[in-house]
């Protein structure tokens, strides 16, 4: 088993390391874009590390239902997560923000000392909590390998921990360090953070479901659960106040949170999907707990409660359920350790290491500055590692991470101050987070590095944190959490009630506080005047972000500014503003306010300056917004002015092929009278037989013409609305035989059959019968014209459909191909459709046929005939009364 | 949107109060209570579902 473990461990591990290549050039890749917001909620749910894959259940096993508490709080901070979303992410981008420690650093006056201490503090907080995941992996391998290798866990080469924690190392340097900038998304990252969360989940319902089918089995499960159903519901409110308030605080404001939410966010449509997709990723996560919890004590006694999940794995589903297991712990410790290391190195090394080189050093510092995060993930890790082999080997996974989201958590006054309330002041929230702090630290840490020099409780006396914690009735952590968060609450309300902010402080206090208003469009404003030589901003450009990359930057800024530097080679406010965000993301703001202000002649803004420039800006926002408006609105008239103009064109094309179309059939007859009528004039001797031939001829073509000129001018009445109907009470079964009766003497001649079928009378309607029998006349004259030149048939059928007439005239001919169907009723079809013979007649009946139809509100059209041949139908809606037929609406045509 | 806020923050002190040691003596035992906090977990799943798709609307 220990072989397969490393086995597996290794490839997994390798296979992040193949989901990272694969998903690094992809970011900008429009199937990567589509998925993002789905990969955006999976990052976000490293919210759930080992302590939640391992440590709830051994939480429910020893508290009882408190482990969901852990899930409920970040749900309750999602009600309200989006505005707040929306705001970091708008200052992330104009801001230049990167983590915490810059996003308070920025917001009270660009102050270092603030970064210093966010960044250390998050440091010492959240590192207990990378070591308790080391602590789970070690753990784990120890658990399934059952003794097959001796493993020594702690500070050892024989600890499989030490290993996995220097893949760590390596993997977070080549995919989290590859850019200057730390508020760059990096798709290779968040790509292999979603991946690694979608893996944890899966194992954990794969391994739940093969468990909770062997529970259901066993007796002792209806008895563990009769058990819990006789246990009253029991928890301190203290616990459950601290628990919930310190996990929503740390669903925020986690390194690793802030990392994964904040800075590798790549669009803010991202956020709403994620509003429900990582509650529901906890609640399927938390499902099989209690299961677990409930049947570990009795499948596995003597195990550590919180690797039940590992024992009954491998007791219900054998070794290939209790690998799995074990790979969900690797990939829930991993992805932690990655994302929490990488940001930790952001936030250590931009707000305390990077100052120390930058503020008295000239030379190119791009490469330094990237060279000091990794440093920073190798002694990050290497302390978490310490810490795991001096202090977390004995405690329980639950407590360790309590214990950093309640350091965490000593944030959240002055976060939320940073981002709703202007006069928030920089000294209060120093002194909140550093008061904050030395509490969680004195209940906290003190006590477990007491007992490191084998200190009890007794060595503070009264001041003992359990004392206290004992005196108030709580526990020691609620104790903590209460005392520390309403102390950093009043001191930072206290204090900042009572100072006034500098000028700068104010001004950014207003940018992050209107953040919606002032930042959601393209540029922000620029709060001060002041400007500087543009080649002094290149070169301290080039020294941060490198030759290329600075190139690339004023090569974009100058095209959309539309500024030549050669021409104007000194450099406004708004350059300076954005010189200042690329460089405050490599080196945090404060480090970027004091290089820019060593090349700027900067001047201090009035209040009433400041005022007008948000005023202006905020109107130009709301002009922006009616201008884009506007342009829609445009646009929109614009697309109806080219679809009119082209049925225009259309209508300008059909009557030129209209009146080109009638001029061809005029001039054929006519050149037929008249070479008739010249021969006879050439010769008064042609015989009498010639003669009379010829004037036929020329008679027939005269009335050729008339029936065309008839037809034209009928059709233009029709179109042109002026025609009218004199409608009165018809019989159409009659009007259908007296038109049939009066072609069988061309039917008979043609040799065709002609058919008419009417079953049983039909009722009478309303309809003008000197227009009905044309139609008719058309219909059935065409039917007689194609049908089988040497069997031809054609039937012509009526009955009643609903409150409909139908009339079918079918012949058995070569048929009308699908596709001209429709066009056969256009004016002209036969004329224009050279590849078939050319026909005699007009060319005119159907069109003036439709739009006889269609003045009665009927429908004709070519009916599908699967016995071939052409089968033309129309109906005729039944009338009562004429009124009725005027007042109906024209029916559109089939 | 700000309508939206206002009436998710409600929620949220609902929710709050529906949780909080109050209303623990009406549960027997604590396994009726677990499975009352799932079903609440589903609602408020479903509420931010419904919560997600408005906002999706409006931007």
């Amino acid at each position: 088993m220990t072989l397969l473990l490393i086995a597996i461990a290794t490839v997994y591990l390798g296979l992040i390391f193949g989901a990272a290549w694969f998903f690094e050039k992809r970011l900008n890749h429009i199937g990567f874009k589509k998925w993002m917001p789905y990969i955006y909620a999976l990052a976000i749910a490293v919210y759930c590390t080992a302590w939640t894959f391992y440590g709830s259940i051994g939480r429910a096993a020893e508290s009882g239902f408190d482990f969901l508490l852990i899930y409920i709080g970040p749900t309750l901070a999602l009600f309200l997560w989006y505005p707040i979303a929306r705001k970091l992410y708008y200052l992330k981008v104009h801001q230049g923000i990167g983590s915490l420690a810059d996003l308070l650093s920025a917001r009270y006056g660009k102050d270092a000392t603030l970064g210093k201490l966010v960044a250390t503090f998050s440091l010492i907080g959240v590192l207990p909590y990378i070591s308790l995941q080391i602590k789970a992996i070690s753990e784990s391998f120890t658990i399934l390998s059952a003794g097959d290798i001796p493993f020594d866990l702690g500070f050892s080469l024989r600890d499989p921990a030490l290993y996995v924690t220097l893949v760590m190392v390596v993997f977070t340097i080549l995919f989290g360090t590859r850019y200057v900038q730390n508020n760059r998304p990096k798709a290779g990252l968040i790509g292999t953070i979603a991946f690694e969360s979608l893996f944890k989940l899966i194992a954990f319902v794969v391994v739940g479901i093969i468990g909770l089918n062997s529970f259901l089995k066993d007796n002792r499960f209806a008895a563990a659960l009769d058990d819990m159903a006789n246990q009253t519901v029991d928890l301190p409110p203290a616990d459950w106040v601290s628990i919930l308030l310190i996990s929503a605080f740390s669903f925020m404001l986690l390194p690793r949170q802030f990392q994964m939410g904040v800075v590798e966010n790549t669009s803010i449509k991202n956020i709403p999907k994620a509003l429900w997709l990582v509650p529901l990723y906890m609640l399927i996560l938390s499902l099989f707990v209690v299961p677990f919890a409930l049947m570990g004590p009795s499948l596995a006694p003597g195990t550590n409660p919180d690797f039940y999940l590992l024992s009954l794995a491998q007791l219900t589903g054998g070794s290939g359920a209790a690998a799995l297991a074990f790979l969900g712990g690797l990939s829930a410790a991993t992805s932690m350790i990655i994302v929490s290391t990488l940001a930790l190195a952001n936030m250590f090394s931009t707000h305390v290491l990077v100052p120390q080189i930058v503020w008295n050093q000239e030379e190119s510092l791009e490469r330094r500055i990237i060279g000091l995060r990794r440093w920073a993930i190798v002694g990050i890790l290497l302390l978490a590692f310490l810490y795991y082999h001096y202090i977390a080997l004995n405690d329980s996974l639950v407590s360790i991470g309590m214990v950093s989201f309640a350091a965490i958590s000593q944030f959240a006054p002055a976060f939320l101050g940073a981002l709703f309330w202007k006069q928030a002041h920089r000294k209060g929230a120093i002194a909140s987070i550093s008061a904050g702090f030395g509490i969680w630290f004195y209940f906290l840490v003190l006590p477990e590095i007491l007992l490191l020099f084998n200190a009890g409780p007794g060595f503070l006396g009264a001041l003992a944190p359990q004392t206290i914690a004992a005196g108030m009735g709580m526990s020691i952590l609620s104790a903590a959490c209460i005392i520390s968060l309403l102390l950093n609450a009043l001191l930072f309300v206290g204090i900042s009630i009572n100072l006034e902010a500098s000028q700068e402080e104010e001004n950014q206090a207003t940018l992050f506080v209107d953040a919606q208003s002032l930042l959601s469009k393209d540029e922000a404003p620029e709060l001060y005047k002041g400007s500087a030589p543009f080649p002094d901003i290149k070169s301290l450009l080039t020294n941060f972000l490198g030759v290329q990359r600075t190139e690339r930057v004023l090569y974009r800024y100058a095209t959309y500014h539309n500024i030549d530097w050669d021409l104007s080679p000194t450099a406004d406010s708004r350059m300076i503003g954005y010189a200042e965000r690329l460089l405050s993301e490599a080196i945090g703001p404060a480090s970027a306010k004091i290089m820019i202000s060593s090349v700027v002649q900067r001047e201090d803004l009035s209040r009433n300056e400041v005022l007008g420039i948000l005023e202006e800006s905020q109107k130009v926002l709301k002009l922006n917004r009616e201008l884009s408006k506007r342009g829609d609105q445009l646009r929109a008239a614009s697309e109806e002015l080219q679809l009119a103009h082209d049925k225009l064109q259309h209508l300008t094309d059909l009557k030129d092929e209209f009146l080109y179309t009638v001029t061809h059939e005029l001039r054929t007859p006519l050149t037929a009278i008249r070479t008739q009528a010249e021969l006879i004039e050439d010769d008064p001797e042609m015989p009498e037989e010639d003669r009379q031939r010829f004037l036929s001829n020329m008679v027939q073509d005269c009335d050729r013409l008339t029936r065309l000129i008839g037809n034209v001018l009928d059709l233009e009445k029709f179109e042109s609305g002026n025609q009218k109907l004199s409608l009165r009470s018809i019989d159409i079964g009659e009007l259908l035989k007296d038109t049939v009766k009066q072609f069988q003497a061309l039917a008979k001649k043609k040799g065709h059959l002609l058919e008419c079928e009417i079953s049983k009378p039909l009722p009478p309607t309303y309809g003008d019968i000197d227009r009905l029998a044309q139609v008719l006349h058309n219909l059935i004259g065409n039917a007689l014209k194609y049908a089988d030149a040497s069997a031809g048939k054609v039937l012509v059928t009526a009955y009643q459909l609903d409150q409909n007439l139908k009339v079918n005239i079918q012949d058995n001919g070569k048929g009308i191909p699908e596709a001209d169907r429709e066009l056969v009723f256009d004016k002209f079809y036969q004329v224009r459709n050279q590849t078939r013979r050319k026909p005699t007649g007009s060319g005119l009946g159907l069109a003036i046929s439709k739009n006889i139809i269609l003045m009665h509100k009927g429908r004709i059209w070519i009916e599908e005939n699967h016995e071939g041949g052409t089968r033309i139908s129309f109906t005729l809606p039944l009338y009562q009364a004429e009124q009725a037929l005027k007042e109906t609406k024209t029916l559109p045509h089939a | 949107m700000e309508k939206l806020f206002t009436q998710n923050a409600l929620v949220v002190i609902l929710s709050l109060t529906v949780i909080s040691p109050l209303f623990w003596s009406f549960f027997e035992g604590s396994l009726s209570f677990v499975i009352y906090l799932f079903l609440l977990f589903i609602v408020w799943v479903f509420y931010l579902y419904r919560v997600a798709a408005k906002i999706e609307e409006e931007e």
